[in-house]
């Protein structure tokens, strides 16, 4: 009776084993169509003030569309792109739209795993889109993702007010006075800078500083045929202005080694100025719970060259899975998310910067984001990062960087060449994008 | 006939279990290797050794390699003379109470989840502003240092920081070894003359074979595929790859860059590698599985 028992059990568990292998749907991230509605499943990541936004616009949305409903899924950023991999491989569990970051964008790509954007919204993002906006989500000549933002880490910083206030000193207004308040501000102790001057060496900014550098003296690291150069006169050049603020005890490599942002010492009074995106407003007023105009401000960070000029990667965007089961419904929310009257208010929520040419002049965003109107200016001046995979450039580069600064003798041209080699080698995006 | 069905029915689950969850994946994974491989992707090309022509050229494999093995070595080393050590200390400790206290003191950090105690570690200790290193360094006088800069120091701090992190189940594990050892071996050598060091290496020692083959075996397939901890420390591998392990190294290939048949490839490497020492491990520790 015993065994009889004990094999019933073994039985029921041998289906339990096999039970929780099937692919049952009503799983999260299914779209489903109760009660006559279309239900339509987004993805983002979990940065709370966005998450809002996204919010309020699938509410939008469903009051314009009201047979579809719209549900926002946010996960913590360090799974979300392991995720987005996971469900575009499944053919039942998916979601319908998701956000992606530029610089992870070709991973997805590169597979044919994506829904390409309707032909409408294609004519869009030719004529009204910003290049450097667009520039990752093309494929053989057509697109695969629709921009949310224009993403700029170079050309505004945080200042830390108290401090300069402290310090009875202004903001400086040229490069020679960036650096000059830099060094008489900063205070190093060993291999750490206390109090930092000027800060711009984390894994984003360092190398968007640093091309916008070269850019800016007239010189170009994208060559013809896209490979990278930087061991130019202009690439040496702004290489070792920026090795010289190590070396002067202006910052140090804690951030770039931590993989922290250069911001976050100057919401904690351990620094005086740091360069970075708009988006970081937000990190100041929310997370720290900073008063803008009180305890920091956002400002231009002077130009280094003559002319002004950049070089960003594509931002945020949407993109559609292929195997989404309910692509039509998707790519109408896509389409309303950017239409500009709709996208304008989303970037404002965002603390972002809009990606459309049309918006530059936007009097509604000029209002609501007075802090970082002087960018709006700078935008059409900036260049497409390149065709690259940005996140495996930066390791390279930052790597180099660290080197240079670890070395007494620093061979700077020939690090330079080496990673100009290595980045064009290993880094370049597979497929053809025209 | 009625015991073999018996048996039949009992086994067939934890077979099932063995089949889907242990030996396909690494049939499958193996597979994969031999792929230009997405899995979002319709169409995978077949790469035939490709995968493992790259692996042999790739310098950060190698240096990954180099660093498993000594991780593994080190730390297993490290782990099994302290453990050995902590655990003969708690076997002579006269009050039972002492002996829960200490195995249960030391078995803590073994019940915190590593992603955690290894933030911790990373802010709190080796942190560059701040952390307790540096502010020991200050009270010698020695100037702050960013760790994280570091080649060898940072790889022997993350073997500290797994030894704090893991060293209880051992001693746990010896502790029961060295009190399953029958007491007569131990009097019978007392009775000869033999000092307490002696009777520990000549006697205890070669009768936890068992024990000691278990652990040791044990330790050294956990240590060669351990990553929380490098995956917080050094997520990029740290200078120059100098922290770099093969099981971060497959993680960042295939969910960095998505190049899942490669690091399907880096993956068998290190099947093999871990493999082939537990082999040596076993010829080399064959236990005696009886005090007779």
């Amino acid at each position: 009776m015993k065994k009889r028992l004990a094999a019933a059990l073994a039985f029921v568990l041998s289906l339990s084993l096999l039970a929780g292998c099937s692919g049952e749907e009503k799983k999260s991230g299914v779209s489903s169509k109760d009660d006559g509605k279309t239900t339509l499943t987004f993805w983002c990541h979990d940065n709370e003030p966005w998450v809002k936004a996204y919010e309020e616009m699938a509410e939008k949305f469903e009051k314009a569309n009201p047979d579809i409903k719209v549900e926002i899924q946010d996960y913590p950023y360090e799974v979300y792109n392991d995720k987005i991999q996971t469900a575009l491989t499944s053919s039942t569990s998916g979601p319908d739209v998701i956000a992606v970051w530029g610089g992870m964008a070709p991973n997805f790509i590169k597979s044919d795993a994506l829904s390409e954007v309707p032909e409408e919204l294609s004519k869009e993002l030719d004529e009204d889109y910003m290049e450097p906006t667009v520039g990752i989500y093309q494929k053989d000549g057509k697109y695969y993702g629709v921009p949310m933002e224009f993403n700029l880490e170079y050309g505004g910083m945080i200042v830390n007010k108290k401090l300069f206030d402290e310090a009875g000193i202004s903001y400086p207004e040229t490069w020679e006075e960036l650096r000059k308040t830099s060094k008489e501000v900063s205070k190093s102790n060993g291999d750490i800078v206390e109090v930092k001057g000027f800060e711009m060496i984390d894994t984003d900014a360092l190398i968007c500083n640093y091309l916008a550098m070269i850019l800016q003296q007239g010189g170009q690291y994208l060559q013809e045929d896209n490979s990278v150069n930087f061991a130019t006169e202009e690439g040496v050049k702004a290489m070792n202005e920026i090795l010289s603020m190590v070396k002067d005890g202006e910052c140090d490599l804690e951030n770039l080694t931590a993989d922290e942002y250069c911001y976050n010492d100057v919401y904690q009074d351990k620094g005086y100025m740091s360069s970075v995106g708009s988006w970081a407003i937000g990190e100041g007023t929310g997370s720290y719970e900073l008063t803008y105009g009180e305890d920091f401000e956002y400002v231009k960070v002077p130009q280094y060259g003559e002319d002004m000029a950049f070089a960003s990667e594509t931002g945020w965007g949407i993109i559609v899975p292929e195997n989404g089961k309910n692509k039509n419904a998707a790519w109408e929310f896509v389409k309303f998310f950017s239409e500009p009257e709709n996208l304008v208010q989303h970037n404002i929520a965002c603390n972002q910067l809009p990606p459309r040419k049309s918006l530059l002049d936007s009097e509604e965003y000029k209002e609501a984001m007075p802090n970082v109107t002087f960018l709006l200016d700078i935008l059409p001046s900036g260049q497409w990062m390149g065709p690259y995979n940005t996140s495996d450039m930066r390791d390279i580069f930052n790597q180099m960087f660290i080197d240079l600064c670890q070395s007494d003798n620093p061979d700077v041209e020939g690090a330079l060449k080496e990673a100009s080699e290595k980045i064009t080698e290993e880094c370049q995006i597979g497929y053809s994008m025209d | 006939m009625k015991n073999n069905r018996f048996t039949a029915a009992v086994l067939v689950p934890s077979f099932l279990f063995l089949f889907m969850f242990t030996a396909f994946p690494v049939v499958y994974g193996l597979g994969i290797s031999f792929f230009d491989y997405n899995p979002a992707s319709t169409e995978n090309l077949f790469l035939g050794l490709e995968n493992y022509k790259r692996l042999v050229r790739d310098d950060v494999f190698w240096e990954a390699v180099k660093n498993t093995v000594f991780f593994g070595g080190a730390a297993v080393c490290a782990n099994i003379v302290i453990t050995l050590f902590l655990a003969k200390i708690i076997s002579v400790l006269p009050w039972k109470r002492w002996k829960t206290f200490f195995r249960t003191i030391l078995f803590i950090p073994c019940i915190a989840p590593v992603v955690g105690t290894s933030m911790v570690w990373k802010y709190g200790i080796l942190g560059t502003d701040g952390g307790v290193l540096n502010k020991i360094a200050a009270g010698f006088g020695a100037a702050p240092k960013n760790w994280f800069l570091t080649t060898l120091p940072l790889m022997l701090l993350i073997i500290v920081y797994t030894l704090w992190a893991d060293i209880g189940y051992n001693v746990v594990l010896f502790t029961a070894g060295i009190e399953g050892v029958p007491k007569e071996f131990d009097e019978a050598a007392a009775i000869d003359g033999a000092g307490p060091v002696r009777r520990f290496l000549s006697i205890k020692l070669p009768l936890m074979g068992r024990t000691f083959a278990f652990v040791a075996i044990m330790t050294m397939a956990n240590y060669f595929q351990m990553f929380a901890q490098f995956r917080i420390f050094a997520p990029k591998g740290g200078m120059n790859n100098s922290a770099m392990v093969l099981t971060n190294y497959i993680y960042r290939t295939s969910f960095i860059s998505f190049d899942m048949g490669y690091a399907s490839a880096i993956a068998a490497g290190l099947f093999l590698i871990v493999f082939v020492v537990a082999m040596i491990q076993n010829k080399m520790m064959r236990a005696d599985w009886s005090y007779e």
